[in-house]
């Protein structure tokens, strides 16, 4: 039997490789670290909201990184998955609300005007920033990466620069031509 | 691009953007050689740089809704996969309903002793939780007798595996009474009957000795049960288990929690004794009341911050807010002064519209009453009785206060039966005073949702509309998108002081969402779908899409002429709205009929002595005044303002405003003598009715300055729109539409001066306000982008004045249309430097076009045609194509001698026709044309635009040169040294 770790790098590797069944997987995983931590996922409120879901993914790590034995290789590890898994998730619910879809049942009903609320700002942006993000991947798939650490799982330089085994110059560099070349690449997108 | 190109480009820009920003340019043009396309690609990524505004969504945001996803497909996702979900003791969690400032509420199933559905409030840490639930434990007993229709039971309190507090309670399926009260559009009489259940579900509680303590719009949910709007009081037991005071670091860490709370807390509460008992929920119910009859609670939630929360402590306890209708006309002033600018922003003078007879006509809502300026209605509503109660509520002194819930509830009854009530005036005029002394700026507040939240109610409202059948259905979310939502995101709004204009433009994205799914849905309910299209029609003219706003305009027009006829007031208003936007588009030639066809309607059906009708005469006078058509134009002003006089009086804003425009038609025919008179004197009427520093007040004195600007009397133009400016920047703001217009003008001003470096400096600082504020593309980014070009252009620096030009251009043409007023002037500017830089191909082709346009949309005699008609003349004359030249001038001349105007472009014409002759030797005939010409520019030569000033050197030199060719050498020696005269 394999350990974890070979399956949530698996995982991971199939869900970059377009497999919606590894997101489902993962999902769990990342949600019962998050959620064993105390119980932290109901602390959410609107003003402090973002602070409040940065300080989420770390503690969620922080917990694992304290002895606990989970699938992850490293802290580096977590927040890769963690990151792309927070970015397919989203761009499936960009995806699924652009075409006019929504799931059946229940989730139908789920709090519609919360979701319209949020999605309707950056529906389009989610996607345009995916499939930009992909083409930023071929040219530089570390810079690729340092963005989806960013938006994805919301690192500032300093967890950056520790995640990614840099300086923090480095990272402050990589992310200003990153986001200048993302935002040469959104607004053709959108003048189109 | 490659990953090794990428790694190239990278490598430079890392370098450029560490050094100076000075030597930039420089530098990179050195690292990347002669590699044009490396420069490119390294230009447009350090420009992407630059740019303030990104279309990158922020990191913030979309981690935060990850997160949010994450957790939604967690609890879903399980419960769907047929597992038990996540359990809360003895209840499973089904949806997350709602978060507040304490925590997230979930509907939840309780399996055990009996089965049920219920909401679960799971509080955020930093509570302990073992006190908590004692504290709850104490008043359970107290709790659990409270059996009222309008109060939602408390059944349980604990503490999840993680230590955090939560409580259950009845699953109430509602939502909060102020956003119900806004929904469904209730009348002032329907939210005091509203309120005053709830006034009597807090007795209730009170007289089983529970005290509320958090009573706030969203502890006071309204569901509909059997089609009656049921208020229920929930939350009930929570503030007191939660315990007497949030501590420093729980404050901290919730703030936005404690904020949400603070603005109805009572003065008791604020006060560090902390001495509660029932007559502090007295005053929050007050509050409530406040917010219902107004829009907002007293104090707002946004000037308080956590640096401030000492002092909005203090606030509340110390300082009187104003009544209930004092309040609204404050806000409604302000909006009303923000509406009025869309006008002004499309075009100096385009016609204000206060219609309060349609707005009155169209509805009961507060919400429009106070949204939409009827505010006249409302303020009288409010004033007296309503405010009375409210400020005793309100009462600072709980001893004044009133001392039950259920005395607030039945003064209340007492009003709504026309009883007299036992709340009184004397003490609120009195704090009035005191307040309005001390407040002046803060009072300035409107509601206003965010433009965020308008596009998310839009999509809701087409769902709800999707599902309707009856027509009448369709008519009520019309009104309701109409009423609540477009209006709030329209330009006029956006560009309220209150609520900064949104650049994003996601009303934008909402409309066209909107406009997308109407067709084909109304094919058995024309009349839905034309005042849908109407409402989107308008909205879109509103935040400047011309083009789109056009399409729906004349399709809602069509729908209502074939179903209603010509005479009906729907009708009408359609036409009306169309000519607007024909007339804002500057396409004068399909205005004009619809606009004649309008008076002629309303003449006959209202008669001319209908304030309607006047106002139809009065845009009819405006249009003629822009084509020229000054005789006509002035008969129907005098007509419109003695008409007006007499109908509404000397100081309403009607009569000002077609006095004013009277005054800019004899502005535009050069008749100052006329005008300034006229202007001072609606100056005069304004300063005395509506206040020195009034918004409309000031653009009035943007007028005067514009007269005195036209006759180059810059010494009193200059100081008097800068105090205008001064006074705007303090009383609205730098980033509020008439500020930004007035930044705009004074830097042209100085332009003409001759003052480029200041005018540069203005022109610069507008810009990247308005970049910021308005975006790029914007109509009025765009003009500054081209005045700022045209700086450029009297500077000699043809290269920056072009690329200014193109961009602007370039986005006007998209989202504008190229037929659009803006458009074609900033292709005349551009022809104009073409013709400067001797590109005369590009510089032909371009003035052929925008001639063509004008001819077909303004007219032959209009002043924007004959001047471009000038420039061609000139710029054949420059390739010596007299006769093409002659022919041109010809026409301009002879149309400038028709309408008698005395400006500046007409001895331009007379000099360039003397030129074309000269050059066909005809010297005779050229003479008197040449130095009539120059002399009438000589004499005007202050209101020349500087960048057009150089054109009376031209008429000086074709003189010099008529002599020469002439040969009268002594006259041409004569007319070269004047040249060189200073």
């Amino acid at each position: 039997m394999s350990a974890p770790g070979d399956n949530v790098t698996l995982l991971l590797a199939q869900l970059r490789e377009g497999n919606r069944e590894a997101a489902s997987q993962l999902i769990p995983l990342i949600y019962n670290e998050m959620r064993r931590m105390a119980g932290a996922y109901m602390q959410r409120e609107r003003p402090g909201h973002t602070l409040q879901a940065t300080a989420l993914v770390h503690e969620a790590y922080m917990r694992l990184a304290g002895g606990q034995p989970g699938p992850w290789q490293n802290r580096a590890h977590f927040f890769a998955v963690a990151a792309h898994v927070m970015r397919q998730v989203l761009v499936d619910h960009a995806r699924r609300r652009h075409s006019g879809k929504r799931g059946g049942g229940n989730a139908q009903k789920v709090d519609i005007d919360a979701e319209v609320l949020i999605g309707a700002e950056n529906t389009e942006d989610v996607i345009a920033l995916d499939e930009a993000l992909d083409r930023l991947a071929k040219l530089d798939p570390r810079q690729s990466r340092l963005v989806e650490l960013r938006f994805f799982a919301g690192l500032d330089v300093e967890q950056l620069a520790e995640v990614m085994d840099v300086s923090p110059t480095t990272i402050k560099r990589e992310w200003r031509s990153a986001k200048a070349w993302l935002h040469g690449e959104l607004t053709l997108l959108k003048s189109r | 691009m490659n990953a090794e190109r990428w790694q190239q480009v990278k490598a430079i820009f890392d370098h450029a953007v560490e050094c100076d920003p000075a030597s930039r340019g420089e530098l990179v043009r050195e690292l990347c050689g002669d590699d044009e396309s490396l420069l490119e690609q390294v230009e447009s990524l350090l420009a992407s740089d630059q740019t303030a505004h990104s279309p990158l969504p922020s990191p913030a945001d979309l981690h935060s809704e990850a997160i949010r996803l994450l957790e939604a497909h967690a609890c879903g996702g399980n419960a769907s996969d047929g597992e038990t979900g996540i359990f809360i003791g003895p209840y499973r969690l089904v949806r997350q309903i709602g978060e507040g400032g304490m925590g997230v509420v979930y509907h939840a199933q309780q399996v055990q002793p009996i089965q049920r559905d219920v909401a679960l409030k799971i509080i955020k840490p930093g509570m302990d939780s073992q006190q908590v639930i004692a504290r709850f434990e104490s008043e359970r007993q107290a709790l659990a007798i409270m059996d009222h229709p309008n109060i939602a039971r408390v059944f349980d309190a604990g503490s999840t595996s993680a230590g955090r507090p939560y409580f259950v309670m009845e699953l109430v399926d509602g939502v909060p009474i102020s956003r119900y009260c806004d929904s469904k559009q209730l009348t002032v009489k329907e939210r005091v009957e509203l309120f005053i259940q709830v006034g009597e579900a807090i007795q209730h509680a009170h007289q089983k000795g529970i005290i509320h303590r958090d009573i706030k719009p969203s502890n006071l949910l309204v569901a509909e049960q059997e089609g009656r709007a049921t208020p229920k009081v929930i939350d009930f037991g929570l503030a007191k288990a939660l315990g007497p005071q949030l501590s420093d670091a729980t404050l901290m860490a919730n703030f936005g929690a404690v904020m949400g709370t603070l603005c109805y807390m009572s003065p008791e509460q604020a006060d560090s004794v902390h001495d509660i008992d029932t007559r502090s929920d007295v005053y929050s119910l007050g509050v409530v009341l406040y917010e219902l009859l107004t829009g907002k609670p007293p104090m707002e939630n946004e000037s308080l911050t956590p640096g401030n929360y000492v002092e909005a402590l203090r606030r509340i306890r110390e300082e009187d807010p104003p009544s209930p209708s004092l309040r609204v006309r404050q806000s409604s002033t302000a909006q009303e002064s923000a509406r009025q600018e869309s006008a002004r922003a499309a075009g100096r003078s385009v016609k204000r519209k206060r219609n309060l007879g349609e707005v009155a006509a169209a509805g009961e809502s507060v919400v429009r009453e106070f949204l939409q300026s009827d505010r006249a209605r409302l303020v009288k509503e409010l004033r007296g009785e309503l405010d009375w109660i409210t400020m005793k509520a309100l009462e600072k002194d709980r001893e004044r206060r009133y001392q039950t819930a259920i005395g607030l509830a039945r003064d209340l009854k007492r009003y709504l039966e026309g009883d007299p009530v036992e709340a009184g005036p004397v003490s609120v005029a009195y704090r009035l005073r005191k307040f309005v002394g001390k407040h002046r700026p803060w009072l300035a507040a409107a509601a206003a949702f965010t433009v965020l939240l308008v596009a998310g109610a839009v999509i809701s409202s087409w769902m709800a509309l999707r599902a309707s059948r009856a027509e009448q259905e369709a008519h009520a979310v019309n009104a309701f998108l109409q009423n609540d939502l477009l209006a709030q995101a329209s330009a006029n709004n956006q560009a309220h002081p209150d609520t900064k204009p949104d650049p994003h433009l996601e009303v934008r994205t909402a409309l066209d969402r909107a406009a997308a799914r109407i067709e084909g849905k109304f094919r058995a309910q024309p009349l839905v779908e034309a005042s849908i299209r109407q409402t989107i029609g308008e909205t879109y003219k509103d935040i400047g899409l011309y083009a789109e706003a056009q399409r729906h305009l004349l399709r809602a027009l069509d729908l209502r002429r074939r179903a209603l006829g010509e005479q009906n007031a729907d009708t009408l208003r359609s036409m009306e709205r169309l000519a607007e936007l024909y007339s804002l588009q500057g396409k004068y030639t399909q205005a004009e009929p619809l606009n004649v066809q309008l008076v002629e309607i309303e003449r006959r059906v209202l008669g001319e002595q209908n304030p309607d009708t006047l106002e139809a005469m009065h845009n009819l006078a405006i249009l003629y005044g822009r084509q020229n058509e000054f005789t006509e134009a002035e008969e129907l002003f005098k007509k419109v303002v003695d008409g007006e006089r007499r109908l509404l009086g000397e100081e309403d804003s009607r009569t000002m405003a077609a006095r004013q425009d009277l005054a800019t038609l004899y502005q535009r025919q050069g008749d100052y003598a006329k005008a300034e008179p006229l202007y001072s004197k609606a100056l005069e009427v304004s300063q005395r009715v509506l206040g020195e520093e009034h918004p409309d007040t000031l653009v009035t004195m943007s007028g005067v300055a514009v007269v005195y600007q036209m006759q180059g009397k810059y010494a009193q133009a200059e100081p008097l729109e800068s105090k205008v400016l001064e006074t705007q920047r303090r009383v609205l703001g730098e980033e509020h539409l008439f500020t930004l217009n007035t930044m705009n003008h004074l830097a042209s001003l100085f332009l003409e001066e001759g003052k480029q470096d200041q005018a540069e400096v203005l022109y610069r600082r507008t810009l990247s306000i308005q970049r910021r504020v308005l975006g790029e593309e914007h109509p009025e980014t765009l003009l500054t982008m081209v005045g700022l070009g045209n700086v450029y252009r009297v500077e000699g620096d043809y290269a920056r004045a072009e690329s200014l030009y193109t961009k602007a251009l370039e986005i006007q043409s998209r989202t504008l249309g190229e037929e659009y007023r803006d458009t074609r002037r900033t292709m005349s500017n551009l022809a104009e430097l073409y013709r400067l830089q001797g590109k005369y191909g590009a510089s032909e082709a371009l003035y052929l076009k925008v001639l063509e346009m004008q001819r077909r949309l303004v007219g032959q005699d209009q002043p924007d045609t004959l001047a471009t008609m000038n420039r061609l003349a000139a710029l054949y004359l420059d390739q010596r194509r007299y006769a093409q030249a002659e022919a041109l001038s010809r026409v301009a001349y002879a149309s400038y001698e028709k309408t008698r105007v005395g400006i500046w472009e007409r001895f331009n014409s007379q000099s360039l026709l003397g030129e074309s002759l000269a050059g066909q030797t005809k010297y005779a005939d050229a003479e008197p044309l040449l130095l009539a010409g120059y002399d009438g520019m000589k004499q005007r030569e202050a209101t020349i635009p500087a960048a057009y000033r150089p054109l009376l050197d031209d008429a000086r030199k074709s003189i010099v040169q008529l002599y020469k060719g002439w040969g009268k050498p002594y006259e041409a020696g004569e007319w070269q040294r004047q040249g060189r005269r200073p």
